[in-house]
């Protein structure tokens, strides 16, 4: 596993240089590895696919006028993710709609049916949780994304969002408490 | 029920952020605790199961990805040119632009404008100057017209021949001619 990610760290590196000499293999590389993962997370926090694909464009555009900013020690994701985290900060200041991605868990899944774990499709199970996660907290979800999706250790994700490591940790478990809440009300049950 | 052990090292143990002492020292408290043994196993079989890259991630259109790859690719374009440099740079860059061309703009207006009032007051300001000018003029005239314009203008009051276009008839050697008396 360690040996995975020492690989793909010299990979990502090898590919960001390529691409910052203006060879076009390695931005395709990067794009290609990471893509899914960013967009995923543009799409969780935003909720909207077009809007998710405009700022997919944006970070990776920002991440091209910013290169020379880019730490070598850094991994190159995280690095990725911060950018990703911005732009989606600065689109929701822009269009102010906070307070629509706040979590009213009560009254959102209140009229769900409940069934049993077993009888439900893998695709219905991945709607469940990605509804489950399009629910939480904006915070929560970051947090939740940002480790789970991108790897992100939780030393970077306070760096990134610009808080302690403890509320970064914090947010986690709240994260995956409402996570859990929501998905037994469903008739999901993880353990 | 919550251990505050897992709160603190949990998340951080499942994700191999400890360093090895930390590391050993919860691994002791897991064997002892079931709370974060209960805690730990849920937490990877969420992982396994539902936060997979399979669920959590997404994949862009073929339009949009195009889009990118055609904007982004050549990094070197995008890196040496202007949009490379920093933004204070940038911003600097085109304000002092903007200035120039104010300072140009109003420069120019400011001249035209004094040239216009200039032009505007010389012909007075040359009629009065250079009456020479105008006496070589007359000389050139025919006689009836240095006539007409003699007696039509020209005063000699006081003994003082004076034309209102041309000032002291006398002072600049020019004398009108009389011709009632020739």
């Amino acid at each position: 596993m360690q040996e995975n990610m020492n690989m793909t760290f010299e990979d990502d590196q090898k590919a960001f240089d390529l691409w910052i000499k203006g060879d076009k293999r390695g931005f395709a590389e990067l794009y290609e590895r990471y893509k899914n993962r960013v967009f995923g997370f543009l799409i969780r926090m935003t909720g909207e696919r077009e809007i998710a694909e405009d700022l997919l464009q944006e970070t990776f555009m920002a991440a091209l006028r910013n290169a020379e900013q880019f730490d070598r020690s850094r991994n190159f994701l995280s690095w990725l993710f911060g950018i990703a985290h911005k732009r989606t900060i600065d689109y929701f200041r822009h269009v102010k709609v906070e307070n629509d991605h706040k979590r009213d868990a009560e009254n959102a899944v209140g009229s769900k049916v409940d069934s049993p774990d077993s009888a439900l499709s893998n695709k219905a199970i991945q709607h469940i949780v990605r509804d489950a996660v399009a629910e939480l907290d904006p915070l929560q979800k970051e947090v939740f994304l940002l480790r789970e999706m991108a790897g992100v250790p939780f030393k970077e994700i306070a760096v990134i969002m610009n808080c302690p490591i403890n509320t970064a940790l914090g947010r986690m478990r709240l994260a995956l408490k409402n996570i859990r809440k929501e998905l037994k009300k469903r008739g999901i049950d993880g353990m | 029920m919550e251990c505050s052990k897992w709160e603190e090292y949990g998340l951080l143990f499942v994700s191999e952020e400890l360093d090895s002492g930390e590391r050993q020292s919860f691994e002791k408290h897991l064997a002892e605790c079931s709370v974060c043994a209960g805690e730990e196993k849920a937490y990877r079989l969420e992982r396994d199961r539902f936060f997979t890259q399979e669920i959590l991630c997404a994949t862009p259109s073929a339009a949009c990805d195009a889009e990118i790859l055609r904007v982004c690719s050549d990094g070197r374009r995008k890196v040496t040119g202007f949009a490379s440099m920093p933004l204070f740079i940038r911003r600097g860059v085109v304000s002092f632009m903007l200035f120039a061309i104010g300072f140009i703009g109003v420069g120019y207006i400011t001249l035209k404008t004094s040239v216009g009032k200039r032009d505007a007051a010389e012909p007075v300001a040359a009629s009065e100057a250079s009456p020479a000018s105008d006496q070589i003029a007359g000389t050139s005239l025919t006689p009836g017209n240095n006539v007409a314009d003699s007696s039509s203008d020209s005063s000699s009051e006081n003994g003082v021949n004076f034309s209102k276009t041309r000032g002291n008839l006398d002072l600049n050697g020019v004398y009108p001619v009389d011709l009632q008396s020739k």
